[in-house]
């Protein structure tokens, strides 16, 4: 899109900045090819991910990415509770202390069984989750693909079309150049200092 | 090694130690260095440390630390100027001096934009100068030889370690006026005869005349958040012709910048966020002289004052500075 032109986001990255707008110029003169920009701008954005306002400029374009982290262990305080409900149920058939810390040593073990389950599931199903999405995006994509492709071929004959009048219009810019240029060489130049250059004088 | 003007017997004890420099100075003072792994501009107006001056007498020193990987030195001319991206290492940076005016120059401003790969490592450099009341050759220096091109560029290739990066900030006072009519070009040239000015065809210089446009002003193009100028060399009433230090290129929408009314303290607002730590520091001529640098301390900018600025592409009117950053 920020390729393309479809989302105009300004820049604060000086790298950033410049490559943009080549890959940009690039794509409109069908030097490169879409896919081919964004592979290249991906790696270099990776190689200067740490560089000033580049984590801003990604943010901006993104939107910010918020990742919630899966606690990998359940705190001791609840496992405790748990240990301590599921005993009271039992409690009748525990006769001895040594039998209560087996039993006790059981269930947490259990109970971590159960969690580890629970976990794996949850993992399971987030993938699964995440496949449907990635195919739903996928989709997306290859619409959005067809869509610029139908756009871009529009663009393109227009551009061809601009670019036929535009060549014209430069090879008379490029005439009346050498016309000028060579009328300047044949009048003997005058010494000219560098402030001269530099005010035009 | 503090980034400064030092005495030429100091530098020549650099130059002895084998340290990996950057100079600048007047040829006068920079015709015979020792050889050694150096390279060279002409100029003698600077910021140093403590304020902006003129100076023909001392050598204004980067060093290039380079951490103890390895470097190269290479001469460009316009044949093979478009190697320079190949020539560098996969991590690193280039630093990067041309001669004023000189086809090397000619050829890298109106390509680079296009060159593969210019954008994997920051390329950074400027045009050397002369005094600008001598009719004095402005000249690059290729310190392995110790020989003066003028018409040749000299580079030197820094290859830094996986745990650093370099990187380019650049300070540009311009904005772009936005109630300037949108300028668009036929053809990449340094000069312009017919443009487009809001879509309509139109011949330049008449238009600077008719509209009094302050040629002090570059026109600006925007390059994705960056603003990028284009400086007037000169307007030649006579050929209807606009001459610019830097190329216009076509498909670039361009503005005339907005006017400027204290060019000083304007330089002064843009330039405080500038860190001590640069590790490279160039500034245009034009900035130096519009705004009055001479005898003027302004924030942390240093380094030589030049005809052109290099961040990857040619640039005007504009302040470059390189950073070598830890990757943590």
């Amino acid at each position: 899109m920020l390729l393309t032109g479809d989302l105009n986001v300004p820049l604060k990255n000086f790298f950033f900045q410049m490559k943009v707008t080549q890959a940009k110029n690039q794509i409109l003169s069908g030097k490169v090819e879409l896919e081919e920009a964004v592979e290249e701008i991906y790696e270099l954005c990776q190689k200067f991910r740490q560089a000033k306002y580049m984590e801003e400029d990604l943010d901006r374009i993104f939107g910010e990415r918020q990742e919630t982290p899966v606690s990998q262990t359940t705190p001791n305080k609840q496992v405790e509770n748990r240990v301590k409900q599921i005993e009271k149920t039992e409690e009748k058939s525990v006769k001895s202390e040594e039998n209560r810390a087996q039993n006790k040593e059981k269930i947490i073990q259990k109970i971590k069984k159960q969690e580890i389950e629970a976990r794996n599931l949850r993992i399971k199903t987030e993938r699964e989750e995440l496949e449907k999405i990635k195919l739903e995006l996928e989709k997306e994509r290859e619409k959005a693909r067809q869509l610029i492709a139908k756009q871009l071929e529009e663009e393109r004959k227009n551009r061809l079309k601009i670019a036929e009048q535009k060549r014209l219009k430069a090879e008379q810019e490029k005439q009346k150049l050498q016309k000028v240029t060579k009328r300047k060489k044949v009048v003997k130049p005058k010494k000219k200092s560098f402030w001269g250059y530099i005010f035009g004088k | 090694m503090e980034s400064k003007l030092y005495d030429k017997a100091e530098v020549i004890s650099f130059i002895k130690q084998g340290k990996l420099l950057s100079l600048a100075g007047d040829n006068k003072i920079l015709n015979d260095l020792p050889q050694g792994n150096w390279i060279a501009g002409s100029i003698p107006y600077f910021m140093d440390n403590d304020q902006g001056k003129f100076n023909q007498d001392k050598i204004y020193v980067n060093e290039l630390e380079h951490f103890g990987s390895n470097f190269s030195i290479k001469v460009y001319d316009k044949n093979n100027i478009h190697q320079v991206v190949k020539d560098s290492y996969d991590n690193g940076y280039t630093m990067i001096i041309f001669p004023p005016f000189s086809e090397v120059l000619q050829e890298y401003a109106l390509n680079s934009p296009n060159y593969e790969g210019l954008y994997n490592n920051p390329i950074v450099g400027w045009v050397s100068g002369i005094d600008l009341n001598s009719d004095d050759t402005p000249k690059t220096y290729e310190g392995r030889s110790g020989i003066a091109h003028t018409d040749k560029a000299v580079a030197i290739h820094v290859q830094l370690p996986e745990n650093k990066f370099a990187q380019i900030e650049i300070v540009n006072i311009f904005e772009r006026d936005e109630n300037s009519p949108e300028i668009e070009f036929y053809v990449n040239s340094f000069d312009v005869i017919n443009c487009l000015i809001d879509g309509k065809e139109t011949n330049l210089a008449e238009y600077y005349k008719q509209h009094n446009i302050d040629v002090k002003l570059p026109i600006v193009a925007d390059y994705s958040g960056a603003r990028i100028n284009v400086s007037v060399k000169e307007i030649d009433q006579e050929n209807g012709l606009v001459g610019f230090y830097a190329p216009v290129f076509e498909n670039v929408i361009y503005k005339f910048a907005k006017p400027v009314d204290n060019y000083v303290r304007k330089f002064e607002i843009n330039t405080i966020d500038i860190g001590e730590k640069s590790a490279f520091s160039c500034n245009c001529i034009l900035n130096y002289l519009y705004g009055e640098l001479e005898g003027k301390k302004i924030n942390n900018v240093k380094g030589p004052i030049t005809f052109g600025e290099i961040a990857y592409q040619l640039l005007n009117q504009t302040l470059v500075n390189l950073y070598i950053e830890n990757i943590e």
